[in-house]
């Protein structure tokens, strides 16, 4: 490419007679372009958002297709399903102690339970159920059968903690185990049953949540992906083949003030979905969720990743349909697999190391940690990971994304 | 003189493939200038590297005084196009598409004039996915003209319109050139070019064949004006007799240039004096079609042109 080392050797055109019919320059209008010009992003921001509102399949599958889902999970969730007998997993560390077998056959005989026997040597049971996908276990400590019988007999003693493990997960389950403990304990007439029947579940909480407060984080994860990604491989890759690149590469538009207005819209329509999913699920479900502001980076970084890998996506693929197929290759099993529907902890357990390579998984996760467990540690882990995760793909799509063609 | 666009040995290649092949020419301020060929013969390239749009292999060029690749920014200000095959976003009204190229270019634009302008003021309301084709092609012209620009690149503008919208089309181009804006159009409908532009460049095969005012290369390439007498067995013999215009005859037809006055006196005192009249006489001139055909290949139905 000859460059000519003179670009002002040649004099302009000369000036024009303006015309009536439309504008004269506006005055003092910069005559640099700086990189990222507020009036152009928001210009592009409007008529964007304004295109898409106009289109409602596009605004059913951002904004209304998460909601029928919550209502559609919450229903068949919260339906009452016939009590059968529950697998509970027993480590007795209390040997062959009289009253301890006696509250052992008592929890048999209550029929909502088949009781399996771990050994003391399994190890934790909290492990042993990880790795057996199993989520109901006691623990009976050593000298339980003792205390109990202290206590039952008027003497003063140690309180002593059975620790119960239950399925947070899954309420019924958990409601059935605590109640065959509740009558095995009935047995001993005088024992203070507040000391026995303690609950160590996954996390330490306050409340015992439902699955619901689970879907509401998996659905948002959902909105995450779904928008900002279809919504970016479509538009790379049919700008790119209906030459719209080219016509506003033509304008004084940047790439970096598109690509900011395409990030502003789809943080407005994560916004709006999560905040219609909450409503949601607490309207129709009474489902508890803790809205932290730790929420608001996820919110944030989650649709910037997904943006980035849609654009990446759209503008790797040379046709539109090729970036069609490869979205959806990508989109449906990171979908399923992270966690969207059903929560990664209920999958088997084979099965789960595959959701954790998907980054949707640390958003869904991460929410889930604010939302439900109220675990800042965690959600920050997960945060840290997402937005890597995000930088990378960011970065990669700027490099990738060309305006022009050489 | 002036030059808007200059053009110095412009190649552009793609791989081994060299769609634009060396080739120089400049345009003049305030002319209406075209360029002729069939399809693949480098125009859009050309004029997408003229756009900045994309890079030149080889070879010096300026617009507007500006390096269009280097200096895009400041020659999308001043310079307003319509690229071919016009298409904008599906959900957006010709009215929204004007004030959002206003915002973008910083301007104050009377958007519903400039529509009405392009004679599109009725559809001003309708999102782009209901326009007809000529629709959307009008909207095409009313953004590249939303920055009030000095030259305006129209690539194809009257493809698909129907005879009358492309006349509306010619009279807005007119008018254009009347401002004093210089116009840099692609078409490959050779009325439209004879029409309008002031020079004609016609490319084929990435080369320019040949460059000048229609006129030009009308009078250069073409045969001249000529009477063409349709004659009858009886009437050809009495012409055959009148000296120089024996070979002129092919078949029942008998040319005469217009030029040669002295042959065409005898002939028609020939005719006089035979007593014998003629089916029917015309006078004929050759078109920029002609020249075109002659230059480069054969014509498609329609006026448009296939190598």
């Amino acid at each position: 490419m000859t460059r000519p080392s003179d670009p002002s050797s040649d004099p302009l055109a000369p000036s024009l007679p303006s015309s009536p019919a439309h504008g004269s320059r506006a005055k003092g209008a910069a005559r640099r372009r700086g990189f990222l010009r507020p009036s152009h992003v928001w210009a592009d921001f409007v008529l964007y958002t304004r295109a898409y509102m106009r289109n409602p399949e596009a605004l059913f599958f951002s904004l209304l297709f998460p909601v029928i889902l919550v209502l559609l999970f919450g229903a068949i969730f919260s339906g009452s399903s016939a009590p059968s007998a529950v697998p509970l997993y027993v480590q007795n560390l209390d040997g062959q102690n009289a009253t301890t077998l006696a509250f052992y056959h008592y929890v048999e005989e209550t029929g909502l339970v088949t009781i399996h026997n771990v050994s003391a040597s399994a190890g934790p049971l909290g492990t042993y159920l990880s790795q057996h996908s199993e989520s109901n276990g006691i623990v009976i400590p050593a000298g339980f059968g003792e205390q109990v019988w202290n206590l039952t007999h008027g003497g003063r003693g140690v309180p002593v903690a059975l620790q119960v493990y239950d399925n947070p997960f899954d309420s019924t389950s958990a409601a059935i185990v605590s109640g065959a403990v509740q009558l095995a304990l009935q047995n001993f007439k005088g024992a203070p049953v507040a000391y026995l029947a303690k609950a160590v579940p996954v996390g330490s909480l306050s409340f015992t949540p439902k699955t619901i407060d689970f879907e509401i984080p998996g659905l948002i994860g959902f909105a995450i992906l779904m928008t900002p990604m279809f919504s970016m491989v479509n538009v790379t890759s049919e700008y790119k083949k209906e030459k719209l690149f080219k016509a506003l590469s033509l304008t004084p538009l940047t790439k970096g003030e598109w690509l900011l207005s395409k990030i502003l819209f789809n943080w407005l329509l994560t916004f709006l979905a999560a905040a219609i999913l909450f409503a949601t699920g607490i309207l129709a479900y009474g489902a508890h969720v803790i809205v932290g502001p730790l929420l608001i980076p996820f919110l944030l970084v989650g649709p910037l990743l997904f943006v980035s890998l849609g654009m990446l996506i759209g503008t790797v693929s040379k046709r539109a349909e090729t970036a069609g197929i490869i979205g959806n290759l990508v989109t449906f099993p990171m979908m399923f697999l992270s966690g969207s529907f059903i929560p990664v902890s209920v999958m088997p357990g084979w099965l789960q190391p595959y959701a954790k390579v998907w980054p949707l998984y640390y958003v869904i996760d991460g929410i889930e940690s604010v939302s439900v467990f109220s675990d800042v540690t965690h959600a920050l882990i997960d945060l840290g990971i997402v937005s890597v995760m995000a930088a990378v793909a960011f970065v990669a799509a700027v490099l990738v994304f060309r305006w022009r063609e050489e | 003189m002036d030059a808007v666009i200059s053009v110095d040995g412009l190649v552009k290649e793609y791989g081994k493939l060299r769609a634009v092949d060396g080739i120089s020419f400049s345009v003049p301020t305030g002319k209406v200038y075209s360029f002729l060929g069939p399809n693949g013969a480098g125009k859009t390239t050309t004029v997408e590297i003229l756009e900045g749009l994309r890079r030149a292999t080889h070879g010096t060029l300026r617009v507007l005084g500006l390096d269009p690749w280097r200096d895009a920014g400041e020659v999308h200000r001043r310079v307003g196009v319509m690229p071919q095959g016009f298409r904008f976003f599906d959900k957006v009204t010709p009215l929204e598409a004007v004030q959002y190229y206003g915002r973008l270019f910083d301007v104050q634009v009377d958007a519903p004039a400039l529509l009405k302008r392009v004679l599109l003021e009725e559809k001003a309301n309708d999102t782009f996915d209901k326009l007809s084709g000529g629709q959307k092609q009008k909207l095409g012209i009313a953004l590249a003209l939303v920055n009030d620009p000095e030259l305006v690149f129209l690539d194809e503008p009257t493809t698909g319109l129907d005879p009358q919208a492309r006349r509306a089309v010619w009279e807005l181009l007119r008018e254009l050139r009347k401002e004093g804006r210089t116009i840099f159009l692609t078409t490959h409908y050779l009325e439209e070019a004879e029409n309008l532009a002031d020079q004609v460049a016609i490319i084929h095969h990435g080369k320019i064949v040949t460059e000048g005012s229609p006129a030009e290369l009308i009078a250069k390439y073409g045969r001249g004006p000529r009477i063409v007498l349709e004659a009858t067995p009886e009437l050809l013999k009495v012409l055959q007799r009148v000296p120089g215009l024996s070979s002129e005859v092919k078949g029942n037809q008998v040319e005469v240039p217009l030029h040669q006055k002295q042959v065409l006196i005898d002939a028609l005192q020939a005719i006089a004096a035979s007593g014998l009249v003629w089916p029917d006489i015309s006078t004929q001139r050759d078109t920029l079609e002609e020249v075109f055909i002659t230059l480069v290949g054969e014509m498609e139905e329609g006026g448009e042109v296939r190598a």
